[in-house]
């Protein structure tokens, strides 16, 4: 999962005796009728046969089951389980992420460029990579197992991480830090340092000035921050199936077990269900919570004059400096080196076996395929994937961009698959293509179509500011010199937003990629994608199958590294500003 | 021939332009001059179809241009901050127009060739257009207007964001290329500044709150402005309230004065306008009305002393100026007083106020002026 930071709306359309609201260029509607039919098919219609099946199973309405549900004991321990693990692992989160953001907030120093980038690379990988990379450092099979037990003798791996509540919190902390690094360090470095310094000329020690004056200023973009990691951490999927086991079941993996292993959808659905209001009502909450701290940070703590960043100098800063380091190298790159390592040794020590293995077919089966055709799968279908989101997104974002009520209301509908799970959306889709004439949901495409829903949202977020930053005076200038509607997108839009679309597009196909909760779901057995391989290869024994999940990993690692690249260097420059 | 025809368009509550009419013949440059935020800008909208008008009609040749969008109009519009297209180089901005009309890339290389002649940038086709000086801005953006040859030239304060030495360098320049333009554009100039409207056009439309408050050649303008509100925008004068009796004399602060006024004004209130250097120091030769007064400002400048007196026996405060040698001018509070020179008064209708104003009074009707009210 990833998430875009709330960009501060576009620049308005200057005056100068020209109507801003200039209804120009009326377009067809038929530009909306694609995104809205997909949407309804792909989105609408799977979410309502989930609320069908739970609350009508058998056309009237009939709650009995969906009670019956709600009334066991087992269902409260999940979503129990659920709140419980992401209160945890959230309160980790704050707490190894605030040095960093006090840092990133006040200081300036060599490579902050760079401690910045590399603590967001964890958010955009893959579950099933950060999976495998901390079983390659702390599993059984891991590499700090294998060298204490070679090194000491030991029969048995003495570390056993894996498959407990502390490896969750740690890989969702691992995911997570870099949200609060970001938000609240961003939020930290506006702030008008004008009330702290007025605190302290008129006698506040450091220590009470910071607690009367900076943590309340900071606080609505780090209730922001907090509710978002929260969010995340209740819908995780892959985070908990692979870190913490079959021991534990929050409902997006008893949304999965029920669907998958027991087969018992309408039970699923009921699970679905509650999981939707749950973060559905997350999302709501954060974007009121964060529209209240956008008109507050008008009135009070943020805008207006800046603080000049500092050396780092003093004891805080140093530690905050020495943690905010060991954090990244230690969590964050420790566990993505042992899994590049892991994957280069063998048996026998140094090896690229599990590598050229990809390419064999051990279990030459019509539903087995070699790692090598996984990995073709998955480029396949997040290309495909980017070419819909962006199909999707493009004309989604320019209606959002003009002024009017269409677009404000598009602008509130995309909060709803932000506020649905991957996972009921692929029991969604389980459950509403199942017949004909829509018996859709062995279909090859129904992955990238799932994919693209699921970045939708991103894609839209991406394009929305570049958008809303090309002034309407150059349209305006354009059709004054002959250009059609449709030129004036073509000559003017489209190349002052390029940027942004290769953005957009490599978003999509870094989620695409990684997307684990939906694909879990709908991939079949003989069309897997890398996470569903690697997921396969991990829950197998024998070192060369875990060596292969570990190159697999690594490939894949790689392949959303480039993507990650691609999409830092192509942000305009002032967005780190 | 462009007809605008009693046009008018409002934005929410605010009215922008109301019964404007104004025409402009092809080869005519005509200027539309007002204060910031009279509506100006909003009457190129209007014609350029940026934006629809309430009421009235645009015409060209006769024909209704309302259900023509704007890239069919064939209009040229430079724009007050010139629009120029950050992503496209200085030839693609200028060769923009006639990619539009589809016309063969020879033909677009040989007219964006000779439009940058023109203008003086002759090999800065590659340049990006965000490295160029304001001025060279300009001017891309007055090639690229010009290039694809529209009827209507229509140009928005193009000198507005430019520095002074620069405009008045500029100014002379616009004037060179809009008269060589071979296409003979009918050419609507909207400024604030009056020296750029006189310098450049063949009749000056004065605007006051969406309203033409007068439409006349420059030196008819000057020679007879239709009411107070030109006079003063035109800074022709000191503007004293005064009533025009019976007698075709006005009423004064200071006694009944002898003005030029038509007899239709007879009787109407209004102002005398008290021309600039009409005032004299008191001479036993001069004739003409007296008034008493003391210097309240000296300004010494290179051609003698600029003086301006505050006029004593009025309840309004009322100044007049004059330049006098250095050796004659009084010091600063010193009492004077002044003849003024009958032939340099007239009486000049009050300017109505804006909501119930449809004509533009007694403007003497130039000969080809294409007022249509």
């Amino acid at each position: 999962m990833m998430v875009m930071k709330e960009e501060g709306g576009g620049r308005r359309e200057e005056g100068g005796g020209f109507a801003p609201r200039s209804s120009l260029f009326p377009l067809p509607a038929s530009l909306l009728l694609l995104p809205l039919a997909f949407l309804a098919v792909f989105y609408a219609w799977p979410l309502a046969t989930i609320l069908v099946r739970s609350l009508a199973p058998t056309g009237g309405i009939d709650l009995a089951p969906a009670l019956a549900v709600l009334g066991r004991a087992s269902t409260w321990t999940v979503i129990g389980f659920t709140l419980w693990q992401a209160a945890l692992s959230t309160l980790a989160t704050v707490l190894v992420g605030l040095p960093g953001a006090y840092l990133i907030g006040r200081y300036d120093f060599p490579g902050k460029r760079w401690l910045r980038a590399l603590s967001g690379v964890p958010f955009v990988l893959p579950t099933l990579v950060v999976g495998a990379g901390f079983s390659a450092l702390l599993g059984e099979r891991g590499l700090v197992n294998q060298v204490l037990m070679s090194g000491f003798g030991l029969e048995s791996p003495p570390i056993q991480v894996l498959g407990t509540l502390g490896a969750i919190v740690l890989g969702h902390v691992f995911y997570n830090t870099t949200l609060i690094i970001r938000l609240v360090g961003d939020a930290w470095a506006r702030l008008d340092p004008r009330p702290l310094a007025a605190a302290r000329t008129l006698g506040a020690p450091p220590a009470r000035a910071f607690l009367e004056v900076t943590l309340p200023l900071l606080a609505p973009s780090l209730g922001t921050a907090t509710l978002l990691v929260f969010t995340f951490d209740v819908a995780s999927f892959g985070v908990i199936l692979i870190l913490g086991g079959p021991q534990f079941a929050t409902l997006e993996t008893e949304i999965y077990r029920q669907a998958m292993s027991l087969f018992n959808l309408p039970g699923a659905a009921v699970l679905t269900l509650v999981q939707m209001v749950l973060t559905l009502g997350l999302a709501v909450a954060y974007n009121r919570l964060s529209a209240a701290a956008a008109r507050r940070g008008l009135n009070a703590g943020t805008g207006g004059a800046r603080p000049r960043l500092q050396r780092v100098r003093g004891v805080a800063a140093w530690a905050a400096l020495i943690f905010t380091l060991a954090v990244v190298s230690l969590l964050m790159g420790a566990p993505l080196l042992a899994l590049v390592g892991r994957s280069l040794v063998g048996p026998e020590g140094l090896t690229l076996s599990a590598y050229t293995e990809l390419f064999v077919n051990r279990r030459a089966s019509a539903f087995y395929v070699t790692p090598a055709q996984a990995l073709l799968n998955s480029l396949g279908v997040a290309g495909v994937t980017a070419a819909m989101a962006l199909a999707l997104g493009l004309p989604t974002a320019y209606v959002i961009s003009r002024p009017g009520r269409a677009g404000r209301a598009l602008d509130a509908a995309l909060l709803l698959p932000l506020g649905t799970s991957a996972v009921s959306l692929g029991l969604g889709y389980l459950l509403a293509f199942s017949r004909a004439p829509v018996a859709w949901r062995s279909e090859a495409w129904l992955l990238p179509v799932a994919h693209a829903l699921i970045a939708f949202p991103f894609t839209v977020r991406s394009l929305l500011p570049a958008w809303q930053g090309v002034r309407q005076r150059l349209r305006q200038a354009a059709a004054v010199l002959g250009a059609t509607p449709w030129a004036v997108i073509r000559e003017i839009d489209l190349p002052l937003i390029s940027r942004a679309v290769i953005v957009a597009g490599a978003f999509a196909f870094a989620i695409s990629l990684g997307e684990f909760g939906a694909t879990a779901l709908l991939a079949r057995p003989d069309f897997p994608t890398l996470p569903v391989a690697i997921f396969n290869y991990l829950g197998q024994p024998g070192a060369l199958n875990y060596g292969q999940a570990m190159a697999m990993s690594t490939i894949l690692m790689l392949v959303c590294v480039a993507a990650i690249v691609v999409i830092e260097g192509l942000q305009p420059e002032d967005a780190e500003a | 021939m462009l007809d605008v025809v009693d046009v008018t368009k409002s934005f929410g509550a605010k009215l922008a332009v109301r019964g404007l009419s104004l025409s402009v013949a092809p080869g005519e440059v005509v200027a539309v001059l007002g204060p910031s935020g009279c509506g100006k800008s909003t009457v190129l909208s209007l014609i350029a179809g940026l934006e629809k008008p309430d009421s009235g009609d645009v015409r060209w040749a006769g024909e209704s241009l309302l259900a023509t969008p704007t890239h069919q109009r064939g209009f040229g519009l430079m724009f007050q901050d010139y629009a120029l297209f950050p992503h496209r180089d200085v030839f693609a901005n200028v060769a923009f127009g006639l990619r539009m009309q589809g016309l063969a890339s020879e033909v677009i290389h040989a007219r964006v060739g000779t439009a940058l002649e023109m203008i003086g940038l002759t090999g800065y086709d590659r340049r990006a257009v965000t490295t160029l000086s304001g001025g060279e801005q300009q001017r891309v953006a007055l090639a690229r207007a010009l290039a694809p040859r529209p009827r209507v030239l229509m140009l928005d304060e193009p000198l507005g964001a430019l520095d002074r030495a620069l405009r008045e360098e500029l100014l002379g320049e616009i004037g060179r290329i809009l008269r060589a333009s071979e296409a003979h554009p009918a050419v609507l100039y909207v400024t604030h500044d009056q020296g750029e409207a006189f310098a450049l056009a063949d009749r000056v439309a004065v605007m006051r709150a969406g309203q033409i408050e007068q439409l006349d050649e420059p030196e008819a303008l000057v020679r007879s402005p239709a009411n107070a509100f030109v006079a003063d925008f035109l800074g022709l004068g000191t503007l004293v309230t005064a009533r025009l009796n019976g007698a075709g004399e006005v009423q004064t602060p200071w006694g009944a004065w002898p003005v030029g006024a038509p007899k239709s004004a007879r009787g109407r209130a209004g102002s005398v306008l008290i021309r600039v250097d009409a005032a004299a120091p008191d001479h036993p030769d001069r004739q003409g009305p007296r008034v008493a007064g003391l210097v309240v400002e000296r300004v010494v400048q290179p051609t003698g002393c600029r003086v301006s007196v505050e006029l004593d026996g009025a309840s309004e405060r009322y100044v007049l100026t004059l330049s006098l040698s250095t050796d004659v001018a009084p010091q600063l509070g010193a009492p004077i007083t002044l003849v003024l020179d009958p032939a340099r008064l007239s009486f000049v209708a009050a300017a109505e106020a804006a909501s119930d104003h449809r004509t533009p009074s007694a403007s003497s009707p130039v000969p080809g002026s294409h007022v249509h009210l």
